[in-house]
Formats: structure tokens, sequence, C-alpha cells
């Protein structure tokens, strides 16, 4: 019995030779008890395809779970202990609501919505091999070395892509001293092509015109987020709600 | 493999939430959609070489909601051509188990036991070698592996034969 196990388990993984499979292939047809066994074991492989499909499922729903967990996790200490603090805070700032007609500033919407995009796990260029300058500046990047990464993203100039403009945007964005105008540019290069990036690029499209003062822009560009229902778009929402002066 | 979750899930949910999906069936597409992402780079049929593991996803969970819709009849098939990466293969056995029989499995599953349940998916689903399982597990060589998974399938054939539903369901599908 193991025997036919063997032998149906050798030809099911592809494990058996030419000569082997023509062979196992005419024994299938005069022999019933194998041909039998042979459609059991198809069944049963179907069985642990679908057990396999249901455990990732719920590594997914692991990975789900991690992550809101995550998001909850990353709340600072500094900002627990001074929950008291800004609890008062809000009352002042209630206060000021009321009394300045319920305004926000630019700048302020900005600090409140921006957080610097997550490196991506592998890039490569068209040739599929690693560029050391992208590796060097996407490192750079994750290590919040922003300036680092802008004087990498630099030297790539002849294999710039939508992924490189874009986190040179983010990288002009987040630096010490942010330039704001080369971050347009560079997000605007990302939304001039279809691409991955393109709905992330206009989130950070929206944030870096309200840096720039330039609030109406900004303001349809987040319209565009929330008609369109992409990247961000419940935050486009709330800052659409907001009255920014 | 939790780094490309997390890195396309916004996307996907986006995209299935703002064409007329719900977030819970954004959550089910793109989990498929990995699974099929999977599949194909465990079967060799993706290499990354003609796109990024973000575009194909990403095209994979398009094709799979316009189908989606396509079935529940909010679009037809003149709306939007349902274009595949070229070497993207969709499995057979997909969607061969109806959500409502996931317990049905998951009883059967119980009933084979964690080491044939670990030691099948792994070698038939994710296509690991034995000398591979003999590294991960406590095995101690390939021979003994490889014999407690003849007798592991054995076991489930039984199983499978003494529940008729979960026999109809394998033959009638793939």
């Amino acid at each position: 019995m193991d025997n036919i196990e063997e032998l149906i388990d050798r030809y099911l993984s592809k494990l058996m030779t030419e000569v082997e499979v023509k062979d196992f292939e005419n024994l299938l047809k005069v022999d019933k008890t194998l041909h039998a066994e042979y459609l059991k074991s198809v069944a049963a492989r179907k069985f642990i395809e679908e057990a396999g499909r249901l455990e990732l499922r719920e590594k997914f729903d692991a990975f789900e779970s991690e992550e809101q967990i995550g998001e909850k996790a990353i709340i600072p200490l500094w900002f627990k202990k001074t929950m008291k603090i800004a609890a008062a805070f809000v009352v002042l700032f209630g206060l000021y609501y009321v009394v300045f007609n319920s305004t926000i500033s630019a700048d302020a919407v900005f600090e409140s919505y921006f957080e610097a995009y997550k490196v991506p796990s592998v890039e490569r260029n068209s040739e599929t091999t690693l560029d050391t300058n992208l590796q060097s500046a996407m490192k750079a990047y994750g290590a919040k070395s922003y300036e680092e990464a802008l004087q990498f993203f630099n030297k790539l100039e002849d294999k710039a892509n939508y992924v490189t403009s874009f986190y040179k945007g983010l990288s002009y964005l987040s630096s010490k001293n942010p330039d704001y105008k080369q971050a347009l540019q560079s997000f605007e290069i990302v939304l001039q092509t279809d691409n991955d990036y393109n709905q992330q690029a206009l989130w950070y499209k929206g944030l870096t015109l309200l840096k720039l003062k330039e609030t109406d822009k900004a303001l349809k560009v987040f319209q565009k987020i929330k008609e369109t229902a992409s990247y961000n778009h419940a935050k486009a929402v709330e800052i659409l709600n907001e009255n920014i002066r | 493999m939790k780094t490309i979750y997390n890195d396309n899930k916004d996307k996907i949910y986006s995209y299935v939430i703002s064409n007329k999906g719900s977030k819970v069936e954004a959550k089910d597409i793109y989990q498929e959609t990995v699974i099929a992402f999977y599949e194909n780079v465990r079967d060799r049929k993706f290499d990354g070489e003609r796109s990024t593991i973000s575009t194909y996803i990403y095209a994979i969970a398009k094709f799979k909601w316009l189908n989606q819709l396509k079935r529940k009849g909010i679009m037809n098939e003149f709306h939007q051509k349902i274009e595949l990466p070229n070497d993207f293969v969709e499995s057979p056995l997909s969607e061969l188990i109806d959500k409502e029989q996931k317990d049905l499995v998951l009883n059967l599953l119980a009933q084979l036991g964690a080491t044939c349940k670990n030691l099948l998916v792994d070698s038939i689903y994710h296509n690991k070698t034995m000398k591979e399982i003999v590294a991960e597990t406590s095995f101690s060589n390939e021979q003994i592996a490889r014999n407690k998974k003849y007798k592991c399938m054995k076991q489930l054939k039984k199983l499978i034969a003494e529940n008729p539903h979960l026999v109809k369901i394998l033959k009638f599908n793939g």
C-alpha cells in the first residue's frame, strides 16, 4: 500500500522521469485499484491546497491585528505622560477655536497629517539589478537620514523614475531644511504617468501645497482625493472639513 | 510575506472601496490576491522580471474585483476590459471550497492532527522539499518524513471518504 502511495505521490509531485510517467499512466489505465487510489489522492491534494490557503488567511488576519495593535502602540510614552496637560490644552484650544472663528493654520494641518511614507521592501531598476545609489538612498531614507538620501537620489539622474521621484519628494519634505518647491516638483513628476505611487503622490502634493501657502490649490487636491476615494481619502475629508486660514 | 502584505494593503483596499466595495470585501479580495500572488511565485509563474510586485498585485486585485462586480451584475463585460499580467495563472482551485464550508475543512484538519497537517501542507501546498521539512521539524531524516507523509495521506483519504459532502465538492471542482 505504501508503495502505491509513494508511486502516486512521485507522479503528482512531478518527481518521475519521462519513462516512469509513461509506465505509470499505462498502469493507471489497467489497474483499477491504483486508479481508485489515484483519484482519492488527487482529491486529498485539493483538500490540502485549500487547507494551505486557509492557513495563509489566518496569517494575514494576524498581520491585520498586529497592524492595529501597532497603530495603538506607536503613541509615544511622553505623549501618554502629558495626556493631562494635553487635555487642558484641548479645553484652551476649544476656547481659541470659538474665539477665532474656528480656523486653523495651513502649517498646523500639515504638521498634523504629514508622516513620511514607509520605505519599499525591494526596489529594482529597469535592468532588475539593484542599483547601489538607489539602495543607499533607500537605506538612508529608511534610517531617516533624509539629507544623505537626497544626495544619493540626485546621483541617480539617468535612472530616475517615479519611485525615486516619490521618495525624493518625501526626502525634501522630511529633511531638516525642507524644500517644498522641490518636493512639489518631484510629486508632479510622479503624477505625470500612471504608476503605483500616483495616489500617494497626490496626497503628499496636497500637503506640500499647504506648506507653500497655496491653500486653494491644496483643497482642490484633497477634493479630488475625496471624490476618487484614493489614498488617505478619509484624512482628506477631515482636512476639507477644517476651516484653514 | 508580512512586508509585502502590509506594503500593498492600503492601495488595494482603496481601489476596492472606491469601486463600490465594502471594507470587508476589500479585505477578502486583498487576501485572495496575496494568496494568488504567493502561488504564482511558488509555481515560478512570477519572477519579478516583467513587473514589480506591487504592479503585479494591483493587476491581480483589479482582475478579481472586476470579476466579482461582473458576477454581482454591477458591471457588465463591456464596461471595462479586464487585463491580467501575462505571467499570471489563476489557480483552478482558488474558489474550490465555499467560505461556508470552511468549518468542515477545519474540523477535518483537526482530526488529522497537527503533525500530519503541517507535514502535508508544507510538502504539498508550500512545495517544500523533504530536506527543508527535516531541517524545520523533529523528523530525524528524509526517509522518516517521507514515510510519515504517506501514512498521513492514507489517513486523510480515509477521513475524506467518510465525508460524502466533501467528496462531492472535491470531485466536482478543479
